[in-house]
């Protein structure tokens, strides 16, 4: 925890290639991000999608799908979807 | 010229025939509601002589467009008393259009309980005696055909649960390996198959397709573009070749629509033990996974290969619907079981979905403990063993359900719905609900729809209604729907599957025409239900999906028998 330095730690999972570099991301697989204390969904998206954010269909928090103004806390686990129609 | 192959069992007669003019624009899922319409009495016994067997392509099958190779199988369903189109991935698809087949047509039944495989080639198409075959199931079926017939043959065949009129029974075709590993699965058409007393049919495809355009260049280059789209698309291109269908597993659980424990909640804490993530990560280490093609000009490779944990073959084209239904839906968070089922059922040639709904039915009805995965395959072993309990579930879940009195029964005409809770993803209930195909999640399915609440049922019945077209039209297509719902949701790329029609059959195409296939598609479905017996009471979710709150999202389906009326109104 890094709470102290106004930064935490989360953890990352993304079925969207973001338009911004993640050094280490791999589609589908989880990884551990930084970020700035009190970010909020729509934050992240727009710090690693802003150019691709038509191509998520919805972002979970812990397993459930979240508003866009949900404030992320140390140790969440960040799930970005893509609009997948298959099945 | 394509011909129709019209085979009389009674008679043992295989007839080319040349294919009228008003067909010319008619191909797979709509090409079959029109023979079926046109000569199948919908008032018929599926299983008695007056059925007919169809088996064909789209409408771009055998061109030099991505995916085309779906393999389209048809006829009046003995699970659902409606019209059924199931249609499958793997080698056959392609093949009939390679030998200039537009559709096989079977037709009445062998007069003397007799069993027959089909083998068509360039030059002749026959019957032979197949006794020798009854009784195999498909992986030793196929095998046995190839080393008879070639290994380069293409295969349809069914496997015991269609020989003994099975209603949950699938129609299986082989993939670019040879393996029997993909299913025309719903509506029990290998029934269908067995009443007709054919075993398998065996495609010799040998030689260069002989495929007529209007304007080859024309058509060359929107395929050309129209692979690039895909390559490029984010889900097609990248999620799918990934990770496969299975991806969709934590996503639809985020959603709180993942059937779990027979449709009792939609969301389950044990989701990410047979995800698509955990999938790909196990077969890493095990020599299988994700990239898999089962079909020639496939630009995607959504299909994947699961080893066992010795490294061996176990199955393959292990899809989120499988997983699903028997995974969450029977509390089972083991993935090399389900594989195990996966496997059974393909080479029994049973309908996964059906089953897994089956088996939960019968955990419901405490015959079984949810989460016991032994349980499940001694059940589906009952199914195999022909026992009397077994011969039962081979009905299907809405025939078991009520044989054990389980309230909880998750059927919409005859079927199970696939692996989203309708009241959790009400576009897809829409779509169970009135398509005539009974519920059938690839008729239209609204989990990939953008900036919509799925569990509101605002703006639902036009989303299901824009979808049940789209994909009506893209089973006419014969395109694999991996490779059409995610790049088809861009305009440019609708323009070069226009472009694409115009090259194969000249005149001008646009969305409006393309997409009057699927309108025309689904109002000749509509008119042989009705022409059946069927009504407006028969697009109706269960009772409890009306009434029982699903605990993930807090919503009950709760569309009006009116407001679901509006849907598909052709």
């Amino acid at each position: 925890m890094d709470l102290q330095s106004g930064f935490i730690t989360v953890t990352l999972r993304s079925h969207v290639t973001p338009s911004a570099c993640i050094e280490g991301l791999e589609l589908g697989k989880k990884m551990q991000i930084r970020l700035a204390a009190d970010t909020t969904v729509r934050e992240l998206a727009q710090k690693f999608f802003s150019q691709n954010m038509n191509h998520i269909g919805f972002i979970a928090v812990n397993g459930k799908i979240a508003a866009e103004n949900t404030i992320l806390q140390e140790g969440d686990a960040v799930d970005i979807y893509s609009l997948i129609s298959g099945g | 010229m394509q011909k129709f192959l019209r085979v009389k069992m009674d008679s043992k007669s295989p007839v080319w025939e040349d294919v009228k003019e008003e067909y010319a624009l008619f191909g797979g899922r709509g090409l079959i509601a029109k023979i079926l319409n046109d000569e199948v009495n919908p008032k018929c016994d599926a299983l008695g002589p007056e059925n007919k067997l169809i088996v064909c392509g789209g409408l771009l099958n055998g061109t030099l467009a991505p995916n085309s190779g779906r393999l389209s199988v048809g006829g009046k369903s003995p699970l659902t008393g409606t019209v059924k189109e199931a249609n499958a991935g793997g080698v056959a698809g392609q093949m009939l259009g390679k030998l200039g087949i537009k559709a096989i047509i079977v037709e009445n039944k062998p007069r003397d309980n007799e069993w027959f495989i089909l083998k068509i080639d360039r030059n002749n198409a026959e019957l032979l005696p197949a006794d020798k075959y009854i009784g195999l199931n498909n992986y030793a079926l196929t095998s046995q055909l190839r080393k008879e017939f070639g290994e380069k043959t293409g295969i349809i065949s069914i496997g015991c649960a269609g020989e003994r009129g099975y209603r949950n029974s699938t129609v299986q075709v082989t993939d670019m390996e040879g393996r029997p590993s993909r299913a025309a699965a719903r509506g029990g058409l290998g029934a269908v198959m067995g009443a007709k007393g054919l075993k398998a049919i065996v495609l010799d495809a040998t030689g260069p397709a002989d495929t007529h355009y209007v304007d080859k260049e024309k058509f060359r280059e929107a395929a050309k573009n129209y692979i690039a789209a895909i390559k490029a698309d984010q889900v097609a291109g990248h999620v799918f070749p990934a990770l496969g269908t299975a991806v969709l597993v934590n996503m639809v659980n985020a959603l709180g629509a993942l059937p779990t424990k027979n449709y009792s909640d939609g969301r389950w804490d044990k989701a990410e033990n047979i995800s698509g993530e955990r999938l790909a990560e196990v077969q890493r280490a095990r020599g299988g996974g994700a990239g898999h093609i089962c079909m020639p000009g496939c630009a995607v490779s959504c299909s994947n290969i699961y080893n066992d944990e010795n490294g061996n073959y176990l199955t393959s084209g292990f899809e989120y619907e499988t997983i699903t239904l028997n995974g969450s839906n029977c509390g089972i968070d083991s993935l090399d079981t389900i594989a195990r089922i996966d496997r059974l059922c393909d080479d029994f040639g049973i309908d996964t979905i059906e089953t897994g709904g089956t088996v939960a039915v019968c955990m419901e009805a405490g015959k079984i403990q949810f989460g016991d995965g032994e349980g499940a395959i001694k059940l589906i072993q009952e199914m195999i063993d022909g026992t009397d309990f077994g011969k039962i579930l081979g009905q299907g879940t809405e025939f078991a359900g009520k044989h054990l009195g389980v309230k909880r029964i998750p059927t919409v005409k005859g079927q199970n719905m696939a692996a989203y809770d309708p009241r959790g993803l009400k576009g897809t209930g829409v779509t169970y609900a009135t398509s005539p195909m009974g519920a059938d999640h690839t008729a239209g399915n609204s989990v990939g729809m953008p900036k919509i609440n799925h569990h509101k049922k605002e703006g639902q019945v036009e989303i299901s209604t824009n979808l049940q077209v789209a994909m009506a039209t893209v089973d006419s297509l014969g395109m694999c729907l991996m490779a059409a719902l995610s790049p088809m949701a861009d305009p440019v790329n609708v323009g070069y599957v226009c472009q694409m029609m115009a090259g194969k059959y000249g005149g001008e195409w646009d969305p409006d025409r393309l997409f009057g296939i699927g309108v025309q598609t689904l109002a000749l479905e509509k008119a042989f239900n009705k022409a059946a017996g069927f009504t407006a009471k028969d697009n109706r979710l269960p009772d409890f999906m009306y009434k029982e709150v699903l605990p993930s999202t807090g919503s009950v389906f709760d569309f009006t028998e009116e407001e679901l009326a509006m849907a598909i109104p052709f």
